[in-house]
């Protein structure tokens, strides 16, 4: 892997995304997340946060700028590069993305399968990580019966068992009640500090991002409003 | 990729039963476009066969004028014919030996012309003319009559010549058609594997969030394609294989005389087969190639 030389896991510089249908969703955003961080991003609908996904998954590219994750330059990268970019970030979502017909064990080793890992390696991984989100005695469990915050609990499994550099949480806690949601938060911290993951968590509950104060980005109409590093909600309406 | 094959190929496996009809759909449109191509390959391995023996025996009959009989002349005239593009071999035949081969087409009564040998002999000297390439054999005539001192030139087989033409633009018109049929047989097989990645959109999409490369997703849906390719082919190599021997022992080997030798069905059949084949699995993979990779195709 290329390393820019500081411990910065994502830089934007002077990003501006503008689609092909002539929608604004980014303007000029400067931003750095060091290894190592925990940070929310939040905003209303529409405010460019899955933009800002899509352009660390490597599914768009900047209009302008320069978005550079783990030192990878997004915007140069090939197609054909994208999947082993991919490799360096876990994405977890708010609908869990499970395949129903796979009980968790096999969901998380799915993830290793396909990237080619070693069987033996996978099948250790799998357990270490249904260890590390208290899920290993429903390990032959189906989707279907577990409830919403355990199956959050298989997805994020899912996200870091090839120990992703960037773990993005595309409002993780959107279809979970409030003590779940908690649950999940704090499972994030525990993988936060335990494998060293940088988050970056998208959201919209503010109960969250007061409760668990941590840095801050508020995004509104494809601007950054506010980044606070002592977190905490921002009321300017 | 190697290290996961049995993975592929049970992935593969699961859908070709989960769309069993559709499998079997376009397993019979490679089957139709392949069964063409087996005859074809028959037939034009046979017309190629007959053609080339009927050439072998076509051979253009050059007499020489009675005013150009000296041997300066009739080198002269040997240099200029075997200058004629498409010419194989010129031997020069005199009058002699034209009354020998005379004497021997009659057979027992040729005897009879014996009295002409020596210098009564109304015969005269000629060329014996080989051409390259039946196709020639007009071509070559005519360039050789306009040459002064040739007095007729003759030949046999061109009506044959001019069958196994007609007979060659079928054959082309055939091709024509078996490329139609397997362009549907590979439209068919992309659409069957519409319908496979359709019904595993959520694992591509997750292979992909997760990082897996494109040949790895691609993979089983190749398998897949070329089982289909492979079903389709049993049909029309067990009728081509089958049918060829069938008719060859019927026929004792010979189409309608002893002219037409039929090709021996060994190792043909083999060949065949094997083409056969190969054919299929590639035209199966060609098929579920197009629709994974339009599936699989980033748009940013």
């Amino acid at each position: 892997m290329i390393r820019n030389g500081s411990d910065n896991v994502l830089v934007m510089r002077n990003v501006s995304k503008t689609y092909k249908n002539g929608v604004n969703a980014l303007y000029n955003i400067n931003l750095t997340i060091e290894q190592g961080e925990f940070v929310y991003i939040i905003g209303p609908t529409g405010s460019g946060k899955s933009t800002l996904i899509k352009l660390l998954d490597g599914e768009e590219i900047p209009s302008k700028g320069l978005v550079e994750v783990v030192g990878i330059n997004i915007g140069k990268l090939r197609h054909s590069k994208v999947p082993v970019y991919r490799r360096n970030i876990g994405v977890v979502f708010q609908d869990f993305k499970l395949l129903e017909k796979k009980t968790v064990f096999e969901n998380v080793y799915f993830a290793l399968e396909v990237i080619n890992m070693p069987k033996l390696k996978a099948r250790q991984r799998v357990r270490e990580v249904l260890q590390l989100v208290g899920l290993s005695e429903k390990a032959n469990s189906y989707p279907h019966e577990l409830s919403g915050g355990q199956q959050q609990r298989t997805a994020i499994a899912r996200a870091i068992a090839n120990r992703p550099k960037l773990l993005i949480c595309d409002e993780p806690t959107g279809n979970l009640d409030p003590q779940k949601s908690n649950d999940i938060i704090q499972l994030l911290e525990k993988i936060n500090e335990e494998e060293k993951t940088t988050i970056l968590m998208v959201t919209h509950d503010v109960n969250i991002v007061n409760q668990f104060r941590r840095r801050t980005i508020a995004l509104q109409e494809g601007h950054v409003v506010a980044d606070l590093s002592e977190g905490g909600y921002i009321r300017n309406d | 990729m190697i290290r996961r094959i049995g993975r592929h190929f049970r992935e593969a496996f699961h859908g070709l039963i989960r769309h069993g009809a559709m499998t079997l759909s376009s397993a019979a449109a490679i089957s139709l476009a392949l069964l063409f191509v087996g005859i074809f390959i028959l037939i034009s391995q046979n017309i190629r066969d007959i053609t080339y023996s009927i050439e072998e025996s076509v051979q253009i009959h050059v007499k020489i004028d009675r005013n150009y009989e000296t041997q300066d002349q009739i080198n002269i005239l040997q240099i200029q014919i075997t200058e004629i593009p498409g010419i194989k071999e010129v031997i020069f035949s005199s009058k002699d030996q034209e009354l020998d081969s005379l004497i021997e087409s009659f057979g027992e009564d040729g005897q009879i012309f014996e009295s002409y040998r020596g210098d009564s002999n109304p015969l005269r000297h000629a060329f014996l003319v080989d051409v390259i390439d039946g196709n020639l054999i007009e071509r070559v005539a005519l360039s050789i009559e306009r040459i002064a001192g040739v007095e007729t030139v003759r030949y046999g087989g061109a009506k044959t010549v001019e069958l196994m033409n007609v007979l060659d633009s079928v054959r082309n018109w055939g091709y024509i058609l078996v490329i139609g049929l397997i362009v549907i047989a590979v439209f068919l097989i992309s659409n069957t594997i519409k319908l496979s990645i359709a019904s595993r959109r959520d694992e591509i999409a997750i292979m992909r969030t997760v990082g897996a490369k494109n040949g790895f997703i691609r993979m089983p849906f190749l398998i897949e394609g070329m089982v289909i390719g492979i079903l389709g082919s049993i049909m029309p190599i067990g009728i081509t294989v089958g049918g060829y021997f069938y008719l060859y022992e019927l026929l004792g080997g010979f189409l309608i005389s002893q002219m037409f030798v039929l090709h021996p069905p060994l190792p043909l059949l083999y060949y065949i087969g094997t083409a056969l084949v190969i054919l299929a699995m590639i035209v199966g993979m060609m098929g579920s190639f197009v629709s994974v990779t339009k599936h699989l195709r980033w748009k940013r």
